[in-house]
C-alpha cells in the first residue's frame, strides 16, 4: 500500500482530467481575445500599451482567475479524505498556466517585446491576489458572489489603487518611477498567500475562539 | 447495549445573528438513527457537522470515536464516510459514471479498475447502471439525487450521513433506498434526516427529534407514537378544539390534540406523534407570545 | 357523422384555454420595474462601483490644488463615472438572474410573456440607476459649470449626454445579459468598450467645442438605445421585426456616427 504521500501524487494525476473539465474554458477564450484586443488597441498610434491597456489585460485574465474556485460540487465533494489544498491546487495547475500564457502572448503584442521581471513580478502577485480573494470570498460570501467579490478586490489592486494612489497601475520601467516595484507587488504577494492560506483552513477545524473558550 | 458511535454534546452553532445549534446533545449507536424536525431545526447543520465540513461554535462532536476538530481523526473519519448533502451540486456535463468517478478519486481510489468496478457497483446499487454514461445535466431531477446517494456508498462507509435522501424519489426508488440502507446498517452507522416520516417508521430503529436547534425528543418510533396515544380521533366535523385536523379521503376528519370524551379513537401513528411532539412546543410559544 | 365532428371541434374550440395577450402590460412592467430597480441600486457592485469610481476619479485629477471645488469635482467627476461602471454591471447582472437562480421554468409557466421581464428590468434600469444618473448630473452641471477650466465647455448638450449615456450602457448589458449569460458579460462589455474599435456600439460624451454635430450626436445616441432594446427584447421572442429594428438601428447610428464627426476630425 502506497504512502499517505504516494496516494496524494496519485490522486493529484488522476484529478487533473477530470478538473480541467470543470474549468471555464469557453469563458476563459473570450476574456483572453478581449485582452489580446486591448492591449492591440492599446499600442495603435503610437501609444504604449504597457502603461494602461496590459494593466487592464492582466485584471481581465486574474478577475477570470477568481471564479476559478466557484465549485458546483463543493458540497457533495466536502467530506471525502482528499484535502481542500489539494482539489483547488490541481485546478489552479491547470488554469493558471493558461491564464499566463494569454498574459505572456499579450506582452508580445503591438510595440510590446516580452515581459519584463518587473511586469511577471504583478502579474504573478495579481495571480495569487486572485486566488486568494477567490477562495476566502467562497469561504466568507460563498454562493454566487464570491467570484463577484474576488473580482472587486482584483479590480482594486490592479487598477484602483494604484490611479487613486496617483501612481501608474503598471511597473514598466520606461515610465515615472514606482518606487520600489518589486518591495510592492513582493508584499502584495506575501498578503495574498496569506490570505490564500488562512481560507483553505479546513472548515471543520474549530476556529480560534471555540479553542480559546474550550481552554 | 450498543456503544455510541456518535455523541453530540452541548453543540452550538450560529449563523451570523441566526442560531442553528443551541446546546444539542444526543447519542447515536450503530444502526439508523432517524433526524426529524420542521424546517430551521438544525438538521442539516447537524449533519454537516457530522460529516466533518463544519466546525462547531462549542460543545463536542464524536464520530466512530474519534474528534473531527483533531487533524488526523478527521482525516480518520472521512475515509470511512459517505455524505449525501441536502442540495448536492455536481458537474452537469459530466455522465453519472464520471461523476461518481471523480469523487471516488477524491475517496482515495487510485487504482482504475478496482474504482471503476466500485464506480459500476454503486450505480448499479442505485438503480441507474442504464443511464451511467448519461449526463447529469440530462438526468431527471430523482436521478441526480441517486447520483448523490451513490457517490455516497462508494466504498462501503462505515459511517453514512444522508440529507433528505428519498426527496424527490418515487414510491419504488424510496422502497429501494430503504433496502440499500437497511442492509447496511447492521454494524454500521447511518444518520438520516428526513421529512418523511414513513421512512423513519420503516427503517430506523431510533429517532431524534429537533425543534430550534435542540433535541426535543431521543427514543424509539414506538416511543414516539405513544406520546399520541389516545390524542387522535376521528369525527365527522372538525373538531373545534384540536391542534390539527384534517379531512380524510372517505369524508371524515382526524383529529389531533385533546380528545374529548367519547371521541372515536384511533391508532396513532408516528407522524401523529411527532406532529403532536412539535405542535405543542410551536403553540406553546404562540400562546406565550 | 360530418355534423357531429363539426360539434366536437367547435365544442372543443369553446372549451379551448385562451391564448394568452402577446404584449406585456404596462402595469406588470412598471411593477417589475420596481422591484428591479430597487435590486440593482442595493447590489454591492452598484455601490462598490461609485466607491471605486470615486477613488480612480481622484488620481485621473491628480492632486494638485485644495478647497472646496475641487472636492467637489472630485465628488461629481468620481461618482459619475462610478455610475456609469456600476449602472452596467448591476443591470448585466439583472439580466442574468433569471438563469443563474434557475427561474426560466417557473417564469415559463406564468401567464405574462416573457418580454414582460425584460421591459421591467430595462424599466428598472431607468427608474434606479437611471434616475440617479439624472441627479448626479444636476449636480455635476452645477459644480463642473463653476470650474474655471472645465466650466467654458459645460452646457445642456453636454450634460444631458452623461445620463443618456448611461442608459445605453445599461440596456446593452441588459441586451448582452440576455444574449450572453455569463457573469464575465459585464467586465468585457467594460473592456471592449474602452479598448476595441466596437466602442462606438455605445455612445460617447462630447462637448460641443469638439465640433461635433449635436443633433447627430443625439440621433446616434437614440439609436444606440434602439438597438440595444431591440437586442435585448429579441432574446425572448426572435421575430424579424425586431432584428429588422435593431438593423436599421444599428445602419442609422452609424450613418449619424458619419454625419456627427467634424470634417478635420474631433
Amino acid at each position: 500500500m502506497s504512502s499517505a504521500s504516494g496516494v496524494r501524487c496519485d490522486q493529484g494525476t488522476l484529478l487533473v482530467p477530470p478538473s480541467a473539465r470543470t474549468i471555464r474554458w469557453g469563458s476563459f477564450t473570450v476574456v483572453a481575445g478581449v485582452a489580446a484586443l486591448a492591449v492591440w488597441t492599446g499600442g495603435r498610434k503610437g501609444a504604449n500599451p504597457a502603461s494602461f491597456a496590459l494593466p487592464v489585460a492582466t485584471a481581465l485574465l486574474c478577475v477570470w482567475l477568481c471564479f476559478l474556485f466557484d465549485d458546483p460540487a463543493a458540497e457533495t465533494s466536502s467530506g471525502s479524505a482528499t484535502p481542500l489544498l489539494l482539489r483547488r491546487g490541481v485546478r489552479a495547475a491547470i488554469a493558471v498556466p493558461a491564464a499566463a500564457s494569454a498574459w505572456f502572448a499579450c506582452t508580445w503584442i503591438g510595440p510590446l517585446t516580452g515581459p519584463t521581471g518587473a511586469m511577471t513580478i504583478s502579474f504573478g502577485a495579481l495571480v495569487l491576489v486572485a486566488l486568494g480573494a477567490g477562495a476566502a470570498a467562497v469561504r466568507v460570501v460563498g454562493g454566487s458572489r464570491s467570484g463577484l467579490f474576488a473580482a472587486a478586490v482584483v479590480v482594486f489592486v490592479a487598477l484602483v489603487l494604484p490611479v487613486a494612489a496617483g501612481r501608474p497601475p503598471t511597473v514598466d520601467p520606461s515610465l515615472p518611477p514606482w518606487g520600489a516595484p518589486a518591495a510592492y507587488w513582493g508584499l502584495v504577494a506575501a498578503l495574498a498567500v496569506a490570505v490564500l492560506v488562512t481560507a483553505h483552513r479546513d472548515p471543520a477545524r474549530p476556529s480560534a475562539r471555540s479553542r480559546a473558550r474550550r481552554w | 447495549m450498543n456503544l455510541a458511535t456518535v455523541e453530540i454534546t452541548d453543540v452550538h452553532k450560529r449563523f451570523g445573528r441566526t442560531t442553528a445549534l443551541a446546546g444539542l446533545s444526543f447519542e447515536a449507536p450503530a444502526g439508523i438513527t432517524g433526524l426529524l424536525g420542521p424546517n430551521g431545526a438544525g438538521k442539516t447543520t447537524l449533519l454537516r457537522m457530522a460529516a466533518t465540513v463544519l466546525a462547531p461554535d462549542a460543545g463536542r462532536v464524536r464520530m466512530l470515536g474519534w474528534d473531527p476538530s483533531v487533524s488526523g481523526e478527521r482525516l480518520a473519519i472521512r475515509r470511512r464516510l459517505g455524505y449525501m448533502p441536502q442540495e448536492p451540486g455536481f458537474h452537469r456535463s459530466f455522465t453519472a459514471f464520471e461523476f461518481v468517478d471523480y469523487i471516488a478519486i477524491l475517496k482515495e481510489m487510485t487504482e482504475r479498475k478496482a474504482r471503476h468496478d466500485e464506480v459500476r457497483r454503486v450505480l448499479d446499487l442505485v438503480g441507474l447502471d442504464s443511464v451511467k454514461d448519461r449526463k447529469i445535466r440530462a438526468l431527471s431531477g430523482g436521478m441526480r439525487r441517486r447520483v448523490a446517494l451513490a457517490q455516497a456508498l462508494l466504498g462501503d462507509p462505515d459511517l453514512l450521513v444522508l440529507d433528505e435522501p428519498t426527496a424527490g424519489l418515487d414510491p419504488e426508488q424510496r422502497l429501494r433506498f430503504r433496502e440499500i440502507v437497511s442492509e447496511r446498517a447492521a454494524d454500521r452507522t447511518v444518520l438520516l434526516s428526513t421529512h418523511q416520516t414513513e421512512d423513519v417508521a420503516a427503517l430506523c430503529p431510533r429517532v431524534v427529534v429537533m425543534l430550534d436547534g435542540r433535541a426535543l425528543f431521543e427514543g424509539t418510533p414506538k416511543d414516539l407514537t405513544e406520546v399520541a396515544a389516545g390524542r387522535v380521533w376521528l369525527s365527522a366535523q372538525r373538531a373545534g378544539h384540536a391542534r390539527l385536523s384534517w379531512r380524510n379521503p372517505d369524508g371524515a376528519h382526524r383529529n389531533i390534540g385533546d380528545a374529548p370524551e367519547g371521541a372515536d379513537l384511533v391508532a396513532p401513528t408516528l407522524e401523529d406523534g411527532y406532529l403532536l411532539l412539535v405542535g405543542e412546543r410551536a403553540f406553546a410559544e404562540g400562546e406565550a407570545a | 357523422m360530418v355534423a357531429s365532428l363539426r360539434d366536437v371541434r367547435s365544442g372543443a374550440r369553446a372549451s379551448a384555454i385562451p391564448v394568452v395577450p402577446a404584449r406585456p402590460s404596462f402595469a406588470g412592467i412598471s411593477a417589475i420595474g420596481g422591484v428591479e430597480a430597487r435590486k440593482m441600486l442595493t447590489h454591492p457592485v452598484y455601490g462598490v462601483s461609485l466607491l471605486f469610481g470615486l477613488l480612480l476619479f481622484r488620481g485621473v485629477l491628480g492632486f494638485g490644488g485644495t478647497g472646496g471645488s475641487r472636492v467637489g469635482l472630485w465628488l461629481a467627476g468620481g461618482l459619475l463615472m462610478g455610475a456609469v461602471v456600476g449602472t452596467l454591471l448591476s443591470a448585466n447582472i439583472a439580466a442574468l438572474r433569471p438563469r443563474r437562480d434557475q427561474m426560466l421554468e417557473l417564469y415559463g409557466s406564468l401567464p405574462s410573456p416573457p418580454e414582460t421581464r425584460t421591459a421591467g428590468s430595462l424599466a428598472g434600469m431607468v427608474l434606479g440607476p437611471g434616475s440617479i444618473a439624472v441627479a448626479l448630473t444636476a449636480i455635476a452641471w452645477w459644480v463642473f459649470g463653476r470650474d474655471p477650466d472645465i466650466g467654458p465647455h459645460v452646457d445642456g448638450f453636454l450634460m444631458v449626454q452623461f445620463p443618456l449615456a448611461i442608459l445605453a450602457l445599461g440596456t446593452s448589458a441588459i441586451a448582452v445579459g440576455r444574449w450572453f449569460p455569463s457573469l464575465f458579460g459585464g467586465p468585457l462589455i467594460i473592456a471592449a468598450y474602452i479598448f476595441t474599435p466596437i466602442g462606438w456600439v455605445a455612445p460617447w460624451i462630447m462637448p460641443r467645442s469638439s465640433g461635433i454635430a449635436p443633433g447627430w450626436h443625439m440621433a446616434y445616441i437614440a439609436a444606440a438605445l434602439t438597438m440595444w432594446v431591440a437586442l435585448a427584447l429579441a432574446r425572448d421572442r426572435r421575430t424579424r421585426s425586431r432584428f429588422a429594428i435593431a438593423g436599421i438601428a444599428l445602419v442609422f447610428g452609424i450613418f449619424a456616427i458619419v454625419q456627427q464627426t467634424p470634417p478635420g476630425g474631433y
